[in-house]
């Protein structure tokens, strides 16, 4: 099919775009905005842009302290969930013992469980092993969630060339070395996949951080946002003025999936 | 064939994933199974009721509203957006100038925080003439919509947002699979006299099918877990109108120290969510 | 009118940096160290404010401030902590989870100590629960219909109203001048809806005992309940003296339209004064109290119960949060939150920065401290948040058509036997 580019098309569709991004829009302006002009015109343009919402955002804490903790929960929680499943799924697909089928159907089993299930019991397991307020008690949770990446990384490796392990054996790897040197660089498009969705899950969570994180700076910046939205008063410059700077680590990365994104649905996704 | 010593290096490799999930996703919801037959509360000692929380539960008017419309969203939002994210897809294929731009934005809305989209839109929606939208309506004529003072509208809201939040990704997922299949397919369908309708139906949708089921599932989920988006847009109300299972949970669980009665909700929700999944994944492998 | 606020505020603050440099008082000669967590809603800078004023007179003690949104969140939050064993130091006992604290026997009882001896009679006999003190209280709100004076007189209206009926009429002209909005009242927050001042206009002069009688078998909720629920049905709800839509507003947009001028009257308090000053410091409102049918009382909103912060047994840091109770009494610790969120302060021998505003000058008189305030939750003895979400939903209902007035008093005897 070789149409012709139709620029109506581009005009129609870039309409629609930008009903999709004004909330965004909404948000970055309204953070610009003093609490005055937020209530007169909440929804245009600012006429004076405030960037002391900026400032004030974060009194009575450490802006970066509070940033650092949403980046070691993500970049921990990633790391985990996207090695562990991979070996777990290589370790399945090549050596495909009754247990380990068993265990691949029990691996899978996350989709059904929801959150809500089992979070009040999550509550005496944290007290139990000291893992409350911490944030490796956080990144434990995230990385406890292996169902979606293991069955991404099933589908990945299992449509590999099985010679290609057999020729590791051959040339003397072991179980460890075939999968370091051969298998998992080859997964790289659903990793990358993976990464990409686990990032967004575990920067964006708020029911996570809000039940299991109580000092205010072992934080994340979702939490920061609901601070501002107190009970009777809201400073909404304030609490899009976190929101934006929520913003800006995901759309950088954002940005930068884009182009393995697509690669990675399609390799990891259909076979599972 | 294999050594001994190799058997036990790949058991060892599941052992990690293994330990995480059992401890962290397995272990919790035994527990949870184990107190729905118990009345524990903060600081008292734990008893067998038996069945008694369950029937607490199914009398409840309050929870079973709020499972009935998580079900409802659930089923709602992943039968609109699919299909809303085909057509989406189908448009993305159209030769244009600023196609990965579109994309891009249309994916974005997944990447911000559920809580956040709600504040953000709680003032588009309001139902007055504060309200963006409405202000729009009125802009063109029309009577100001109560989005989220009436229970039905605040219930669409819900899920218009959350139709927002998806329809990206979902398309952009399409579009890749429709990248990938065999053009002649289309030739063949052209020169049968089909029609734009008629090439979608009958090629586009079957090529990509196994896209739609993986989205399917994961969307079904997802949609159960439904919790910030009410929360932030109308903190469940009008009226509890939009509270979902979590909300249940978490209502009559922390707020009111009932735990007994939480774990049989929850317990309830595991056993609608296998259901429904198994159901879903009968019927896609059907279609094919 | 409200440059002479601002003005005042000013010179509390320059009052109040004067006051970090004056001489500490005598009772600072203990040295405590160590740590103190309190767990409450406040924004961050109003803890802020009591916390540097209690680290002036102990800088060897560390201070960790934990928020949580009111007031499911910080339910959920508190809970969580107690079930984890983290447990804070301070928390805030509230309608809400002031039973279930209590009959489990974890808090504090602050009956004999300094922190009872401190209080105002208004705010004592407010804290009271079960004949004791568990909190510690420094003030509170004062609030009611906040009144956009010129449209007021732009009805053509006059003197405040003396009856229900008479407030109804005003709401009635109000609700005829162009494009204005009559009356807006907060469905989602069961302490600031009107039906909760008319309650205390219609029966706690006469029925003080009410919960008691309740209890006793004498009388049921819905026999108090359904003719207020009747009143503000029929009157209000069904006439569209209050717009069904406005449910669906967010409330700070309806502050924000207040402000601007565009709503006649809004039930608010003191801890809107800030954000109406921000918004529109032109503003010409004030406070009015709610009138029974006879007119023969008036009540108000708020109470004297603010912060409420106790003690819980189990804390390993008493003697450190005790220090910091007894600090909020201070001058600087009172002044600081009042000036930054309008909680006035009820202490003997504090001059409230309230008591020259015009905004709530008489409110102050006749509503704080003639004990004139009512808020159900604090008086239900059981089943507090359970009685909360329903009546919250209920106003809802109601304002929607959904349910009748019967119905809804109905609901809290179920509750309270169920």
């Amino acid at each position: 099919m070789h149409e012709k580019k139709s620029i109506l098309t581009d005009i129609l569709m870039l309409a629609a775009c930008f009903l999709i991004a004004y909330p965004f829009l909404y948000i970055i302006m309204g953070s610009l905005k003093s609490r005055a002009e937020f209530a007169k015109n909440p929804f245009g343009i600012p006429k004076t842009l405030m960037f002391s919402n900026f400032v004030t955002a974060f009194e009575g804490v450490s802006f970066l302290r509070i940033l650092m903790n949403n980046i070691i929960i993500a970049a921990c929680s990633v790391a985990i969930v996207t090695l562990v499943s991979a070996m777990a799924a290589y370790a399945i697909v090549y050596h495909s013992t009754k247990l380990n089928r068993t265990l691949r159907i029990y691996l899978m089993l996350g989709f059904f469980i929801p959150f809500q299930a089992t979070l009040l019991p999550l509550y005496q397991i944290y007290a139990r092993l000291g893992l409350m307020d911490t944030l490796h008690g956080l990144i434990l949770l995230h990385a406890g969630s292996v169902s979606l990446a293991f069955s991404m990384f099933y589908g990945g490796i299992v449509s590999l060339p099985k010679d290609l392990v057999e020729a590791g054996w051959l040339d003397g790897c072991g179980v460890g070395k075939t999968f370091l040197k051969i298998v998992f660089p080859l997964t790289k498009p659903v990793m990358i996949t993976v990464v990409i969705f686990t990032f967004f899950a575990v920067w964006n969570d708020y029911l996570g951080p809000s039940l299991f994180l109580t000092s205010r700076d072992k934080g994340v910046l979702i939490l920061e946002v609901t601070r501002a939205v107190t009970k009777n008063v809201i400073d909404w410059g304030r609490a899009f003025a976190v929101v934006t700077i929520t913003l800006i680590l995901p759309f950088l990365f954002f940005l930068f999936s884009q182009k393995y994104l697509v690669k990675g649905m399609v390799a990891g996704g259909v076979k599972g | 064939m294999r050594s001994k010593r190799a058997h036990l290096q790949y058991q060892l490799f599941i052992l990690p994933a293994f330990l995480l999930f059992t401890v962290f996703v397995i272990a919790p919801l035994v527990l949870c199974i184990f107190y729905s037959f118990t009345d524990y509360s903060v600081g008292k000692a734990v008893s067998f009721v038996g069945l008694k929380n369950f029937g607490a539960v199914i009398r409840d008017s309050m929870v079973r509203d709020s499972i009935g419309f998580t079900l409802v969203f659930a089923v709602v939002t992943t039968i609109v957006i699919t299909i809303l994210a085909l057509v989406l897809a189908i448009l993305f294929t159209k030769p244009c100038y600023t196609g990965k731009l579109q994309r891009a934005i249309f994916y974005f809305p997944s990447c911000i925080s559920l809580m956040v989209a709600g504040y953000a839109w709680r003032n588009l929606l309001a139902s007055d003439k504060s309200g963006l939208i409405n202000q729009i309506i009125m802009r063109f004529g029309g009577k100001p919509i109560q989005w989220l003072s009436t229970p039905l509208g605040a219930q669409i809201s819900v899920i218009l947002v959350a139709i927002w939040i998806d329809l990206g990704w979902c398309a952009t997922l399409f579009f890749t699979y429709i990248q990938s299949i065999d053009q002649d397919l289309y030739e063949v369908a052209i020169l049968e006299g089909a029609n734009a309708f008629q090439k979608a139906w009958y090629v586009t949708i079957p090529m990509i099918w196994p896209a739609v089921v993986v989205n399917l599932t994961l969307l079904l989920s997802q949609g159960l877990k439904v919790y910030e988006i009410p929360q932030s847009l109308t903190q469940g109300g009008p009226m509890k109108a939009t509270y979902t299972i979590t909300h249940a949970i978490l209502v009559r669980g922390v707020t009111e120290w009932d735990f007994g009665t939480a774990s049989a909700t929850g317990v309830v929700i595991f056993l609608i969510t296998t259901v429904l999944c198994i159901l879903q994944m009968k019927l896609a492998e059907r279609e094919v | 009118m409200m440059k002479k606020i601002a003005r005042i505020m000013s010179l509390a603050l320059v009052l109040q940096m004067l006051a970090f440099t004056a001489p500490a008082s005598a009772e600072e000669n203990k040295e405590l160290s160590g740590n103190l967590s309190i767990l409450a809603w406040y924004a961050d800078e109003v803890a802020q404010g009591w916390i540097d004023h209690f680290n002036e007179l102990y800088p060897d003690v560390k201070v960790e401030y934990q928020y949580a949104q009111a007031v499911q969140p910080y339910m959920e939050k508190l809970q969580s902590m107690l079930l984890s064993g983290q447990l804070p130091d301070i928390v805030l006992i509230v309608a809400e989870n002031r039973v279930d604290l209590v009959d489990g026997d974890m808090l504090v009882d602050l009956t004999e100590t300094p922190v009872a001896e401190k209080m105002s009679d208004s705010c004592y006999k407010q804290v009271l629960f079960r004949d004791k003190v568990y909190a510690a209280t420094t003030g509170g709100s004062i609030g009611g219909l906040l009144v956009n004076m010129d449209l007021w007189e732009q009805a053509g209206l006059g003197e405040d109203p003396k009856t229900w009926d008479e407030l109804i009429d005003a709401m009635k002209a109000l609700s005829e001048l162009e494009g204005i909005t009559a009356f807006a009242n907060p469905v989602s927050d069961a302490a600031c809806t009107i039906e909760s001042p008319l309650f205390g206009a219609t029966y706690m002069e006469t029925e003080p005992d009410y919960e008691q009688k309740i209890a006793a078998g004498e009388k049921t909720y819905a026999d108090y309940w359904q003719p207020v629920f009747e009143m503000t049905k029929t009157d209000i709800y069904d006439a569209g003296l209050m717009p069904q839509e406005m449910i669906g507003v967010p409330w700070d947009t309806v502050v924000s339209n207040f402000a601007l001028g565009e709503i006649g009257m809004i039930m608010g308090a003191s801890w809107n004064f800030a954000d109406i000053e921000a918004i529109n410091p032109d503003l010409n409102y004030k406070v009015m109290g709610i009138p029974n049918k006879e007119g023969t009382a008036k009540y108000y909103l708020g109470d004297c119960l603010e912060p409420a912060l106790g003690i819980l047994k189990d804390s390993k840091n008493q003697e450190n949060a005790m220090a910091f109770l007894e600090s909020l009494y201070d001058e600087e610790s009172v002044r600081s939150s009042e000036a930054q969120v309008g909680l006035i302060g009820c202490v003997d021998g504090y001059e409230s920065l309230f008591a020259e505003n015009p905004v709530c000058a008489d409110a102050l008189v006749e509503g704080m401290q003639a004990g004139h305030q009512f808020m159900p939750q604090t008086y239900w003895q059981k089943d507090v948040e359970r009685m909360r979400s329903t009546y919250v939903e209920n106003v809802q209902a109601m304002v929607l058509d959904e349910k009748t007035p019967e119905e809804c008093a109905a609901d809290f005897d179920a509750i309270f036997q169920g």
